[in-house]
């Protein structure tokens, strides 16, 4: 495990984007530091592995921004797409690595907006509830403090659960265990990335606006407990060039019990 | 001298992009697949969230009336209630809308409610986020050039009577003030678009500046501090609300469709009460309940819950009012079984010992078996 104990974390919630997410995102993404960390937490009872799991991947929640030359944040669709093939690649084949199969989530309906089948709601409503506590108690806190504590979790590993609301999920799936992966990317256009250097050769201060935030969490679904949880943060990488992301992806799935 | 060279210079940063071609709508760059992208990530998540307002006919409804202004472009605009006690809709780049429950309790008409999607589905065929945001690139960075300009040129401050300000905030003041009044030429072109719809739908013209002077009145009356959310984006000048009063001057005659509308949203209008209630906005509700008061839908609510003002509000002499407006409340038409209810433990505190009983009865009588009717018994045994 990587834990940086007291390196800074993200204190927002990741996943799932709205305007109010981006904007946190952008402003964590430019006040977070160099460094690349990735804190990870494990059920706190201990996880059944199970063979040849099948893992269902929740649909993948992958943005990529383009920084400007001034520092205004561009999305780019094509970045997004091209970050989600590389990381979702990874993804595969560490879950085949294990013998298991990834099973992605089929939407409702192709053309609508609707990602998420009714029967499966309050699966992903409750998940987002207990992500946003995971999030506060376990990496919040910010800059060099600890996260608060909340007196019936402790400090140590998770023990957060989603009970019975996953029981339509592995009825619909036949899997054993459902993936969530968020990953923001804030990276440098390369005016941005000149000015920087000059602003680093001229003044010593280095730009911060090129960054990546990713959070991976494994929920059981025999069991409904949330078993596994990873928040990446660091420097972005660049999005042709895959081997970074491929680096970002191994990251991402650090210390899962798979 | 500097910062009104600049004003000149970000003159050159406007841009204005292609409308919508409602036979194909979409992204027209490489930017603006970016922004469709992130809105369709946004619009999931609304879709799936607890936010959205559950019901399939009130929605449907909105998609009407969204279709009805939008025209051509119906096939590509989504409308979604959302639970907001504020006034306020919002228009995302791809053609999803969100319209708050704030807006709609405060319409009074299928009209009023128009002007707003109307003046949203402006947005969307104008691509005026993609606007914003290229305006800001360009502005951002020109801004940029000009500060290291005036670096080099060695004009690192200059003084302004005691304050000392450096040009970065000189520049960044001038940008914001031009970043603003873009927004507002995008509010203006909106406000006619959407009035030209309005009036193409064959609404009632002068209903568009209603929508305006009502929210002026709920502002000034509640000497507001905050404005309300729509206000940041879309700010309700007496100069916007005079433009479409003028505009409606010479418009033909078309319905309001009062009656359509009351009958999507009235099923729904004593939650929206409740929720505005629970912000302790008291006195924009009061504004809000007295005017819709004016219009005469179902009083007995009305009433009911300007005595819930009162009870909150809790001023001098506010116990009596708001015994009274009960007491209004129970004789009017859709009032709710709480009316009776908070009649008689009004009364009870009042002293007034049979009313009061015979008020917390007539609540037992119509709302069935309540949550509270145990307690409710045990205050008629006590005023036996």
């Amino acid at each position: 495990m990587s834990q940086h104990p007291g390196s800074e974390k993200p204190r927002i919630p990741l996943h799932r984007c709205g305007w109010v997410q981006l904007a946190l995102l952008i402003v964590l993404s430019m006040s977070l530091g160099a460094c690349t960390s990735a804190k990870h937490y494990r059920a706190a009872g201990g996880t059944v592995v199970r063979d040849n799991p099948r893992v269902l991947l929740m649909p993948p929640d992958v943005l990529v921004l383009e920084v400007t030359t001034a520092g205004i944040p561009i999305p780019r669709a094509d970045w997004s797409a091209r970050a989600q093939h590389t990381l979702l690649g990874v993804t595969n084949d560490a879950v085949h690595g294990r013998g298991g199969v990834l099973v992605p989530y089929q939407r409702p309906d192709e053309d609508s907006a609707i990602s998420i089948a009714e029967a499966h709601l309050p699966a992903l409503r409750l998940y987002q509830t207990v992500l946003q506590t995971i999030l506060t108690y376990r990496y919040g806190g910010g800059g060099q403090g600890r996260p608060p504590e909340l007196v019936t979790k402790g400090r140590e590993g998770l023990s957060w659960t989603l009970g019975n609301t996953v029981v339509p999920l592995r009825a619909k799936y036949n899997a054993d265990y459902a993936l969530f992966l968020t990953y923001r990317q804030a990276s440098s256009n390369a005016g941005r990335a000149m000015l920087s250097a000059a602003a680093f050769v001229l003044f010593g201060a280095i730009s911060t606006t090129s960054q990546s935030v990713g959070l991976a969490t494994l929920v059981d679904l025999h069991t409904g407990e949330v078993v596994w949880t990873n928040l990446l943060s660091g420097q972005a990488v660049e999005v042709g060039e895959p081997e970074g992301l491929r680096e970002k992806g191994l990251k991402l799935l650090q210390g899962w019990p798979l | 001298m500097p910062a009104l060279m600049l004003l000149v210079l970000l003159g050159g940063c406007a841009f204005d992009a292609q409308r919508v071609d409602p036979k194909s709508p979409q992204p027209s760059q490489p930017m603006e697949e970016g922004l469709w992208e992130i809105s369709r990530k946004f619009e999931e998540a609304i879709a799936i969230s607890g936010r959205r307002v559950d019901d399939a006919a009130l929605e449907s409804y909105l998609q009407e009336v969204g279709c009805r202004v939008a025209g051509p472009h119906c096939p590509s605009i989504r409308v979604y209630p959302i639970i907001a006690p504020d006034f306020n809709a919002s228009m995302s780049p791809n053609g999803f809308m969100q319209v708050w429950t704030g807006l709609m309790l405060r319409a009074e008409n299928e009209a009023q409610l128009a002007t707003v999607l109307g003046h949203e589905v402006t947005h969307y065929v104008e691509r005026h986020s993609l606007e914003r945001l290229e305006a800001t690139r360009r502005t951002a960075n020109l801004l940029l050039a000009a500060q290291f300009g005036l670096f080099a040129g060695g004009y690192s401050a200059i003084s302004s009577g005691p304050v000392r300000v450096s040009l970065g905030d000189v520049t960044s003041l001038v940008a914001g003030g031009y970043l603003a009044a873009y927004s507002r030429e995008h509010e203006d072109e909106s406000d006619r678009g959407g009035f030209d719809q309005l009036v193409k739908s064959g609404y009632a013209a002068a209903e568009a500046s209603a929508v305006w002077r009502h929210l002026i009145a709920e502002q000034e009356t509640c000497d507001l501090q905050r404005p309300a959310a729509l206000f940041a984006s879309h700010p309700p000048t007496k100069e916007r609300m005079e433009t479409l009063e003028k505009l409606a001057n010479g418009a033909p005659a078309g319905e309001t469709g009062k009656e359509r509308f009351l009958a999507a949203t009235l099923p729904h209008r004593a939650g929206w009460i409740r929720q505005e209630l629970a912000q302790r906005r008291l006195c924009r509700v009061k504004v809000v309940l007295e005017r819709l008061l004016e219009q005469g839908a179902n009083p007995g609510e009305l009433h009911y819950f300007l005595g819930e003002v009162y009870r909150l509000r809790n001023e001098e002499g506010d116990d009596g009012k708001a015994l009274a407006a009960y007491s209004q409340a129970t004789v009017a038409a859709g009032a709710p079984p709480e009316a009776h209810r908070e009649l008689g433990l009004a009364l009870r505190r009042a002293g007034r010992r049979a009313e009061a009983s015979a008020a917390l009865q007539a609540y037992l009588d119509r709302a069935g078996t309540p949550q509270d009717a145990v307690m409710i018994q045990a205050y008629l045994e006590e005023l036996k």
